[in-house]
């Protein structure tokens, strides 16, 4: 029973997500949606009468632009199939880093081509945070006001706000796991602002920012009903000499309803050994 | 008796494996394991853990002297391995099996488990297959539009 209506809200997704894949190609005949990229942008700017959220804004010529897709198409679990992550070290070059920052990821390389562990938060079942909590996989749910994305350890359950313009100011937000997150609607893509994130949130594995400036935007764009496309760009003035982007590519899967949490956390780095108690131990067994 | 088996072979099952348990892997990094290394060896089950997001395959593998070891062997969650064709009540306590890791690089006695042999012969592997509602994890995306759409 479960399993068929699990089938039946995939097949209903998937049915609005083409039919909003077909409004928005309609679209971007008319007005120039984004298509191509985070370069491009399309349509009236955040805040603009008819800007994101509900536009009618016209093109240059031709009918009026259709309303930007419902956040609904995005709803639902999504695992990852393309991703620039090399793990555990990225390699020298594929981060813009800082000397101080890049000496740190020489020393973890150095440190993994000898056969040492690489000591990352989520050993320490720290929730991961963002951007590391999307490295694999999440689950997206949305109602009119904001999206909840959920993913990585601990979880780590990030709200994205759809219709605020403003963040928090910087006195009054605190870090967080998740950080503080708006999304506004280009054409075809919601793009995402984060700021607000724990200096602790790790931008590659084991390698914290240190920066509570840290600032990720986000471009979100289904290229069809079963694959998403997320770019993400890292600002950041302690780690980084430039905005540093990559592309995140996932697929559709169905939920399974697996309960995300971190059970059992490493001990120095490794697997904790101590087992549980009961079972059978054999004679001259030591524990 | 443990036996090791070295081979890019064993990296690459070892590198899909830990892609497709994607949830699992999302929990700590799998640096520790080699899994350019893969030992088995003939063991008696003290317990399993089926459970989330990680089950444990904790089993004794007798030494060169004959004396009892305790491993401890990280697998994937429940969803994963039920596609597997595993359940709560693959093996008890006390069964004889035998069991195939990539062993801790430290050489503790534990690793992250690849397959078990039952006693009535059948053999099960972690992998499974990957868990998608449509279309293959990596593969050609079926619903993409084509080319001018």
């Amino acid at each position: 029973m479960k399993k068929n209506r699990s089938e039946e809200r995939a097949l209903a997704l998937a049915v609005m997500a083409s039919l909003w894949l077909a409004a928005g190609v309609a679209a971007a005949q008319a007005a120039s949606p984004d298509a191509n990229g985070p370069e491009a942008t399309s349509g009236p700017p955040p805040g603009a009468p008819g800007g994101p959220g509900g536009s009618t804004a016209k093109g240059p010529s031709g009918p009026p632009a259709l309303p930007p897709p419902n956040v609904h198409a995005l709803i639902g679990s999504w695992s990852v199939v393309q991703s620039p992550k090399t793990t555990p070290v990225p390699p020298a070059g594929r981060y813009p880093l800082t000397p101080e920052y890049e000496a740190r990821r020489a020393a973890m390389q150095a440190k993994d081509e000898a056969g040492g562990v690489i000591e990352g938060r989520n050993n320490r079942c720290i929730p991961s945070g963002l951007p590391d909590m999307q490295t694999f996989g999440f689950r997206i749910e949305a109602n009119a006001d904001y999206l909840t994305i959920i993913g990585g350890t601990g979880p780590t359950i990030r709200t994205v706000w759809l219709h605020r313009r403003q963040h928090t100011p910087s006195k009054l937000l605190f870090p967080s796991f998740g950080g503080e997150s708006l999304g506004h609607w280009e054409g075809r893509t919601l793009v995402v602002d984060t700021v607000g994130l724990d200096p602790t949130n790790e931008i590659t594995y084991g390698m914290a920012s240190n920066d509570p400036d840290l600032h990720i935007v986000e471009r979100f764009r289904l290229l069809s009903p079963t694959r998403l496309e997320v770019v993400s760009t890292l600002e950041s003035k302690v780690a980084l000499t430039r905005p540093y982007t990559y592309k995140y590519l996932y697929g559709r899967v169905q939920f399974n309803g697996e309960e995300e949490y971190c059970q059992r956390p490493l001990v120095n780095n490794e697997l904790d050994l101590t087992p549980p108690s009961g079972g059978y131990i054999p004679p001259g067994a030591d524990r | 008796m443990r036996t090791t088996v070295s081979s890019l072979r064993r990296l690459a099952l070892g590198t899909l494996a830990g892609l497709a348990c994607s949830s699992a892997r999302a929990h700590h990094s799998y640096a520790m394991f080699d899994t350019t290394k893969e030992e088995s060896a003939q063991a008696v089950v003290r317990i399993w853990e089926f459970s989330s997001p990680h089950a444990y395959l904790w089993v004794y593998v007798n030494d060169a002297s004959g004396k009892p070891i305790l491993y401890g062997l990280e697998a994937p969650g429940p969803n994963q391995l039920v596609r597997a064709g595993w359940d709560r009540e693959t093996v008890q306590p006390g069964d004889k099996v035998q069991v195939k890791w990539n062993p801790l690089r430290t050489g503790k006695a534990g690793g992250s488990l690849t397959a078990l042999t039952l006693a009535d012969g059948r053999t099960l592997s972690v992998g499974g297959p990957p868990n998608a509602a449509a279309g293959s994890v990596g593969g050609p995306d079926p619903a993409a539009p084509g080319p001018g759409k």
